[in-house]
């Protein structure tokens, strides 16, 4: 118990980075959330009793960042005068001279690594930190530091891709897990991932505490780390407000847009939730993402209707005749069948849609919702 | 291709029900509900099969709407004949497109070839299901009786001669599709999408830019704001320093001041309770002095008498005596002679006594002389003898003044005076100095009270002294400060200047994180826009290919076809069909007139737009065979009408025509052709 180790262990918190396809108001109303996500994390370190907190990395976003936001941190610092806060700059916000970091109180308890790799010894825990920062927006492999003393607890903080050659700091999985740490805080994947193997050294990424886009699914948090030399626990934390939720819904089958608007509502479980509804399948109607959206209003925090779908209609047949529908459609199905990526597919597979119907005398909306 | 017979063994009210084609025309005669359309269904199902995902309604989905009642599967087969080849099609069609079924059997070689086949229908009829379901299997015609004031008929001769199919407008899908692609990009439309959002964009770059330089001044200031506070810092210390310095210059000057008015009073007080002393022994010697008080007051009566005192003489008593008695005589004399001459007056008549009264005259004369003589003596000597006893008087006083002050003699007196009226004089001089020196001692008293006021003013004066007494230092100039301080007021107004801005200015400042959210959504709305616009494009250049293969390959074919047709059914009164790219339907006539077509009755009308529908037929079977299924096709013509189309129907040459009809006279307008086969349901 009386020397347990505890650490909360945060990173790519994006601070004042724009969320994607949100309007104005709810973009602001996200933005406090973020706030009070990153509040979590500081009532987390309190209730934890945490001995530290580490930052790995891209807490601001670059040349986003607001002053405000700024002296936001240094509040909520200032909250856990008692926990020792180390950071390691990433690579949207590398440490310079123009940093933001700079205008960060450094109290005491507060260390912002430089870059150059840094042990910092913290007597009273037993405990070594390394740590190393970004000092500009992409970084090779900036290898890692031997252990020093391997009868103390052993940290390692920084923000670093285990994936190879991505030019954020590279660097194997296999080099940190034999690398001697107790445990290794990374920083830059904004998925939760853990790795904990008998014998090697756990490391993990805790992801974001709070998400920007719906390429950010899942549950977001922190992770709270106990180390009780050689025991590592880690246990993930909650701290997101919101949720992002990509849903495939599949409309074969739906007879009108109640019907759609219903499969798609069924998909809503999560009434603060973040959805993107991607219509797929095939039908004879012509989707109105509009109409979809407006019947899913109310039903979540935001929603946002794409459509997918493939005409019901067996284009094939219409080929090959001698009408003006038949040699179009023959000319835009060769078309089709010429794209060189899926995106020139689309537009094609949408311009014989779209011409189909025009020349079926169809009702034609262009309009996004 | 041509369909040699169709054997139905169950197919929607139709069960068990077996019919055989002919070439040429087949009228298939049957009243309502008879089962005419479900004929005709049969066919198309059989060869173009079931839609795997049927639609909602009954109406619109073929498998449950043909489905025998109670049944679960239709059943029927086909005997088709095509390029000299014989096919029987059988399919079933379950309740689920995985109950389907097909085979299709080379009569010939007893081979099925259903499984190398893509697409049945196209194979067997040589065109697909849609310009089946269009052109090849007629239902209704028009059910305009009139080419009407908008022109359907019109619209529809032109859609037929320019896209080979009635309900297809390529004017209409052309300018759908542009007025698509204006809504979404225009230079001449303000609020086509794809500008909008560009000029969206434009304007949020410009906030963001804004919102940044205004986030860098914010920063900049900040930087300056803490620069200033440390400058200011710096320089109040500074100025506290030299303050200091100043006010211990002061401290040292005002107890300098004290010091000297205190050592100046403490001066004058002392000279003062000297003289004070001297006074009092002065004034001691005068009161011992009282007594020469009177006679100093008397000086000059004093020196008198001693004047006086020096002139006394011993008077001589005798000769006043004998004055006396000389003018006594004298008068005596004279009263005689008197009494001579006034008695000689008075006898003057006598001679004698003139001489007498004269001698006696003579004789008054030289005594009132010598009388005047001895009075003068008389009254002389007197004088003498006052002035004699006055002296001695004084004499006697002056006597007696001397022996009331205890001296001897004049000379003694006058020392006595003398030293008294010298005291006198002294005191006086000594008050003069008295008053003199307490003027000074009132002023140094002054300086003093005024400088211990000042003191006490600011400070404890006895810690004062204490704390100043021990301050050996001696007292500098003081330092200049002015400048000092004018710096540090200029810092200051540039701090609260800086600080009154950052209120104004930063409080409400844009959050650059939301513009570039509002910019995301633009730039997302732009790529959907400019992905729609592409697409819009490409469908319209598609369609304009299309068009123009269509009119290069297809409209020649259509055109040769429908002339002849034309020249058949008119008797060679128009040979040929014209449409203008506005859609104006012209006729050529045999003598190479051109006719526009809205001058022509309803029957040439009917006539022309029949020729132009088998025309197409033809003309999409070009080389092949072509057939038609027509259903009921003029249940909306009036008699005359109607005898006008069957008329023009006999000289159209095909393979084979099934036309389905539930008019009698239809039928028994072909009975007598022996060509014709009739089948009665």
């Amino acid at each position: 118990m009386g020397n347990k180790l505890r650490i909360v262990h945060t990173a790519d918190i994006h601070f004042d980075a724009p969320f994607s396809s949100l309007d104005a108001s709810l973009a602001r109303q996200r933005k406090n959330e973020l706030k009070q996500s990153f509040e979590t994390i500081i009532e987390t370190v309190k209730t934890k009793n945490a001995d530290l907190l580490v930052i790995a990395g891209d807490l601001f976003d670059s040349e986003n960042t607001n002053h405000l936001t700024v002296e936001f941190i240094n509040s909520m610092f200032s909250r856990i005068p008692d926990t020792y806060i180390f950071i390691s700059a990433g690579n949207h916000d590398p440490k310079t001279q123009t940093s933001y970091y700079n205008m960060l109180d450094l109290r005491e308890n507060v260390h912002i690594f430089s870059g150059e790799f840094e042990k910092i010894s913290i007597d009273a825990l037993d405990l070594d930190v390394y740590g190393i920062s970004f000092t500009s927006a992409f970084a090779q492999g900036l290898g890692l530091p031997k252990v020093q003393n391997a009868q103390k607890t052993n940290l390692l903080v920084m923000h670093a891709d285990t994936q190879t050659d991505s030019g954020y700091n590279s660097v194997s999985a296999a080099d940190i897990e034999n690398s001697g740490f107790d445990y290794v805080a990374l920083g830059h994947i904004h998925q939760p991932v853990i790795s904990q193997k008998t014998g090697l050294t756990p490391w993990a990424y805790c992801g974001t505490p709070e998400p920007k886009g719906f390429d950010e699914t899942g549950d977001k948090g922190v992770l709270y780390v106990e180390i009780e030399k050689p025991r590592v626990s880690i246990e993930f934390v909650k701290t997101c407000k919101r949720n992002y939720y990509t849903e495939q819904v599949d409309v074969s089958g739906a007879e009108n847009h109640r019907e759609i608007a219903e499969m798609a509502s069924s998909r809503i479980t999560d009434g603060h939730g973040l959805y993107k509804i991607v219509l797929t399948g095939e039908t004879a109607l012509s989707v109105s993402t509009q109409y979809i959206s407006d019947a899913l209003t109310g039903k979540c925090f935001f929603a946002k209707v794409y459509d997918k779908t493939l005409p019901l209609t067996d284009y094939k047949k219409y080929a090959n005749t001698n009408t003006l529908k038949g040699l179009f459609v023959k000319l835009m199905l060769e078309k089709i069948e010429k794209c060189k990526d899926d995106a020139e597919r689309q537009i094609c597979t949408d311009a014989l849609k779209t011409g189909f119907d025009v020349l079926d005398g169809k009702e034609v909306s262009v309009i996004e919702d | 291709m041509k369909i040699k017979s169709i054997n139905i063994e169950q197919f929607g009210k139709l069960k068990n029900f077996k019919v055989n084609f002919n070439d040429g025309i087949n009228i298939i005669y049957g009243k309502n509900e008879a089962g005419k359309s479900t004929m005709v269904q049969f066919i198309k199902t059989m060869l173009f099969g079931v839609e795997k995902r049927g639609k909602s309604g009954l109406r619109d989905n073929t498998r449950k709407r043909y489905m025998p009642w109670n049944e679960s599967y239709a059943r029927g087969s086909i005997e088709i004949e095509k390029d000299n080849k014989i096919y029987i099609v059988e399919r079933t069609i379950g309740k689920t497109a995985a109950k389907d079924s097909v085979s299709v059997i080379d009569a010939l070689t007893g081979e099925d070839i259903s499984s190398g086949v893509e697409d049945l229908g196209m194979f067997l009829t040589g065109v697909n299901e849609n310009v089946f379901d269009n052109a090849v299997c007629t239902r209704q015609l028009s059910s305009a009786i009139s080419h009407d004031a908008d022109g359907d008929i019109a619209n529809r001769l032109a859609n037929l001669n320019q896209t080979g199919d009635e309900n297809v407008s390529y004017n209409k899908a052309v300018d759908d599709l542009n007025n698509l692609i204006r809504s979404i990009n225009s230079t001449q439309r303000k609020n086509a999408f794809i500008p909008m959002l560009n000029m969206q964009i434009l304007s949020l770059d410009d906030e963001i830019h804004n919102a940044r330089e205004v986030n860098e001044q914010y920063l900049r200031d900040k930087d300056e704001t803490e620069k200033l506070s440390e400058e200011l810092k710096r320089r109040e210390a500074e100025l506290k320093k030299l303050q200091k310095i100043n006010d211990d210059v002061l401290k040292q000057r005002l107890y300098k001041k004290y010091i000297t008015a205190l050592e100046k009073r403490n001066e004058k007080r002392d000279e003062h309770s000297g003289l004070q002393k001297e006074i009092s022994s002065v004034e001691n010697a005068l009161v011992e002095r009282e007594k020469y008080k009177p006679l100093s007051d008397d000086k000059n009566n004093t020196e008198e008498l001693y004047i006086k005192s020096l002139a006394y003489k011993e008077f001589d008593f005798q000769a006043l005596e004998d004055a006396k008695l000389k003018q006594a005589q004298l008068e005596k004399n004279i009263e005689k002679y008197e009494k001579i001459k006034k008695v000689s007056f008075i006898l003057s008549f006598l001679i004698i006594p003139v001489f007498i009264g004269l001698w006696a005259l003579n004789k008054l004369k030289d005594c009132r002389n010598k009388l005047s003589e001895a009075v003068k003596t008389v009254e002389t000597l007197e004088d003498e003898l006052k002035t004699n006893s006055e002296l001695k008087q004084a004499k006697d006083h002056l006597n007696d003044v001397f022996e009331s002050v205890g001296v001897s003699n004049y000379e003694e007196y006058k020392a006595v005076i003398e030293e008294y009226e010298n005291l006198l004089s002294k005191r006086t001089l000594l008050a003069t100095q008295m008053k003199y020196l307490q003027d000074y001692l009132d002023t140094y008293e002054n300086e003093l009270e005024t400088a211990t006021d000042e003191i006490k003013k600011s400070y404890n004066l006895d810690e004062f002294i204490k704390e100043q007494a021990q301050n050996s230092s001696n007292p500098t100039e003081t330092v200049d400060t002015k400048g000092l301080e004018e710096a540090i007021s200029q810092l200051k107004e540039r701090k609260t200047y800086l600080t009154e801005k950052s209120k104004i200015k930063y409080e409400n400042m844009a959050d650059i994180e939301i513009l570039l959210s509002k910019r995301m959504l633009a730039e997302e709305k732009l790529a959907y826009y400019l992905a729609k616009e592409k697409s819009l494009s490409t469908a319209l250049d598609a369609v304009n290919e299309a068009y123009g293969i269509l009119q290069n390959d297809f409209a020649p074919v259509l055109n040769q076809k429908t002339a002849l047709l034309l020249k058949n059914i008119t008797d060679g009164k128009y040979t040929s069909v014209m449409v203008s790219k506005s859609l104006e339907v012209k006729l050529k006539t045999d003598n190479g007139e051109i006719v526009d077509a809205q001058y022509l009755s309803d029957g040439a009308y009917d006539l022309i737009y029949m020729a132009l529908r088998i025309g197409i037929v033809q003309a999409i079977f070009d080389g092949k065979e072509p057939f038609y299924i027509m259903d009921d096709p003029f249940v909306t013509y009036d008699d005359e009408r109607v005898k006008n189309m069957l008329d023009a129907l006999k000289h159209m040459p095909s393979n084979q025509i099934l036309m389905f009809t539930c008019k009698k006279h239809e039928k028994d307008f072909f009975e007598e052709n022996e060509n014709v086969n009739i089948i009665c349901m």
